[in-house]
C-alpha cells in the first residue's frame, strides 16, 4: 500500500511543491531553486546525490547553513560549513 | 447473435491497464477504445466514421471549459488569498481550523477541480502549520475527506457529475436542487465526526503565534473572482435559457483567457490532458459495449434486484455503483452505469440519476486506493517528513463511507417520494 501511494503521488509531487512555493511566498517566505551538479570526486555517490532533495536531514542542515551564511555575509565575514 | 465477450474483454483490459499503472490512464483507455472499435467494425456493428461520433464532444467541451476556468482562477490566487484570510482569522484557536480548512476545501471543490482544491488546502495547511507549530495531519486528512464530498453537489464539481448531468439532460440548477441539499447535510455530519475524532490532536491555543502576512496581486485576484462569478452566472442562465452547459463553460473559458491575460500556452500545458483523453476514450469503449448489448447483464441484474420500481432502481444504483466505486475510479463507474440507466423503462429517472451521482462520488475515501485525494494528502505530508499509515486512513474512510451511503439512501427516499 505504501508503495502504491508513493507511485501514484509522483504525478502530483511537482504540483504540490509549486503550490507550497506560491503559498509560502504569499506568506512572506520566498523560495529559491538551486541547480547543482554532482561535485567532482563524488561519482560513486550518484544515487545518494540524486536523493538529496528528499533527504529531510540534509534540507534542515542546508537551511541552517544558509541562515548562518546570510548572517555572516551580512556582517562581512565569510561563512564556513 | 453478437458475441459480447471481445467487447467485455476490451472493457476489462482498459480497467486492468488503468489500475496496473503500466500505462498512463489515457493510453490505457485509448488501447481499450481501439480494440473495441476494431471488434465493432469487424462485426459490422458500425463503420469507422460512425465510431468517430462516439466521442462525447459535449462532455469534452464542458470538461475543457471548466478546466481552463479552474486553472485561470487558480493562477489568479483568489482561493489562496481567501484561504489565508480565513486562517488568519482563526489562527488563535487552531481547533477551529479543523472546521474552517476542510469546509473551505469542500466549497472550493464544488467550484473548481478536486485536485486544485486539495493542492491549495494542503499547501496552505502545511505552510501555516510550520508558522504556528501545528501537526497538520488531522486537518489535512479532514480536508481530503471533505474535498471528496465537496465535488458531489454540482454539475461541474466532478467529471462523473458532468457526464451524468449531460447524458441525463439535467441542467446546472436542477442538478444542484437534487444533490446539493444532501451534500450540505453530509457536510454537517462529516465535519462533526471529524472534529470529534481529531480535536484532541490539535491544541486549543496556537503554540507559536506569529503574524501571518499575505501578499497577493489584488488586480489578478479580482479578475479571477469575476471569471468564476461569470461562469456560475452563465451556468445558471443556461438552465433558464436552455443553452448547453458546455457552451457556458467554453464562453467562460474564452473570457477567462482574454481578461486575465495569462500565457495561453502555459494554461493549456497545465490542463489534465490525461483525464481528458481517458474520458473521451473510455466513453468510446462504453458506447461500443452498449451497441454490442454487452451491458445487458448489468441491466438484467439491476432489474431483478429492483423489482421494476424507482425506489428499487435507485437503491440498487446507489449501493452497486458505490461498491464498485470503492475499487474502480468514479469516472469508470459513472460512464458504465449511464447507458444502463438510460435504457431503463422508467418514466421518471431523477432519483436513479441522483443515486448514481452519490454512488459514484461518495466512496472516494473508503480506501486509500479509491481515489487520488488520499494519495495526494499522504504524499504531501510524507514530503514534510510526516508519515501516516494508509490503512489507518481506511479505518476512518470506510465507516464514514457507509454512513454517507446510508444517509444518501434515506435522502433519496425522502426527496423523491415527497
Amino acid at each position: 500500500m505504501e508503495s502504491f501511494v508513493e507511485k501514484r503521488f509522483k504525478k502530483y509531487k511537482e504540483k504540490c511543491e509549486k503550490e507550497e512555493e506560491i503559498v509560502d511566498e504569499m506568506l512572506g517566505y520566498p523560495h529559491i531553486v538551486l541547480s547543482i551538479r554532482l561535485p567532482d570526486g563524488c561519482e560513486e555517490f550518484v544515487d545518494k546525490f540524486i536523493n538529496l532533495p528528499c533527504d529531510l536531514d540534509f534540507i534542515k542542515k542546508l537551511e541552517n547553513f544558509i541562515k548562518e551564511y546570510l548572517i555572516k555575509s551580512s556582517r562581512g565575514t565569510s561563512a564556513e560549513l | 447473435m453478437l458475441d459480447p465477450r471481445p467487447y467485455l474483454l476490451s472493457y476489462i483490459l482498459t480497467i486492468a491497464l488503468s489500475l496496473s499503472g503500466l500505462f498512463p490512464l489515457s493510453l490505457s483507455a485509448i488501447i481499450g477504445a481501439t480494440l473495441a472499435v476494431l471488434f465493432g467494425i469487424n462485426d459490422k456493428l458500425f463503420t469507422f466514421e460512425e465510431a468517430l461520433t462516439f466521442v462525447d464532444l459535449d462532455l469534452i467541451a464542458l470538461l475543457i471549459g471548466v478546466m481552463i476556468v479552474s486553472e485561470v482562477v487558480d493562477r489568479s490566487g483568489f482561493f489562496r488569498l481567501l484561504a489565508l484570510k480565513l486562517v488568519k482569522r482563526t489562527q488563535r484557536k487552531p481547533r477551529r481550523l479543523l472546521i474552517i480548512i476542510p469546509l473551505f476545501a469542500a466549497i472550493t471543490s464544488l467550484l473548481v477541480s478536486d485536485e486544485a482544491a486539495l493542492l491549495l488546502s494542503a499547501a496552505v495547511l502545511i505552510s501555516v502549520s510550520k508558522i504556528l507549530g501545528l501537526d497538520p495531519r488531522p486537518i489535512a486528512l479532514s480536508a481530503a475527506v471533505m474535498v471528496n464530498l465537496g465535488g458531489t453537489g454540482t454539475l461541474i464539481g466532478s467529471i462523473p457529475n458532468m457526464a451524468i448531468g449531460l447524458r441525463a439532460g439535467i441542467d446546472f440548477v436542477e442538478f444542484a436542487t437534487y444533490v446539493l441539499p444532501c451534500e450540505f447535510m453530509l457536510y454537517g455530519v462529516t465535519l462533526a465526526y471529524l472534529f470529534l475524532i481529531f480535536k484532541d490532536k490539535v491544541p486549543p491555543e496556537a503554540v507559536a503565534l506569529t503574524d501571518i502576512r499575505e501578499e497577493a496581486n489584488r488586480g489578478e485576484v479580482v479578475k479571477g473572482a469575476l471569471t468564476l462569478v461569470f461562469m456560475l452566472a452563465t451556468l445558471i442562465l443556461s438552465s433558464f435559457l436552455g443553452f448547453p452547459a458546455s457552451a457556458a463553460a467554453l464562453a467562460s473559458a474564452v473570457l477567462a483567457l482574454t481578461v486575465c491575460g495569462y500565457d495561453t500556452t502555459e494554461v493549456f500545458r497545465e490542463l489534465d490532458w490525461d483525464t481528458v483523453f481517458f474520458t473521451a476514450s473510455f466513453g468510446v469503449v462504453v458506447e461500443v459495449l452498449s451497441r454490442a448489448e454487452a451491458l445487458q447483464g448489468l441491466s438484467q441484474l439491476m432489474f431483478s434486484m429492483s423489482m421494476g420500481e424507482w425506489i428499487g432502481y435507485s437503491m440498487v444504483t446507489l449501493f452497486v455503483s458505490a461498491a464498485v466505486g470503492i475499487v474502480l475510479p468514479n469516472l469508470v463507474v459513472a460512464l458504465t452505469f449511464i447507458p444502463v440507466i438510460s435504457g431503463l423503462e422508467l418514466h421518471d429517472k431523477r432519483a436513479v440519476w441522483s443515486a448514481l451521482v452519490l454512488g459514484a462520488n461518495l466512496p472516494g475515501v473508503a480506501l486509500p486506493t479509491s481515489s487520488f485525494v488520499i494519495v495526494m494528502t499522504l504524499g504531501a505530508l510524507k514530503r514534510e517528513g510526516m508519515h501516516i499509515d494508509p490503512w489507518e486512513v481506511a479505518k476512518i474512510g470506510l465507516p464514514l463511507t457507509f454512513v454517507w451511503l446510508g444517509f444518501a439512501a434515506l435522502y433519496i427516499l425522502l426527496r423523491f417520494s415527497l
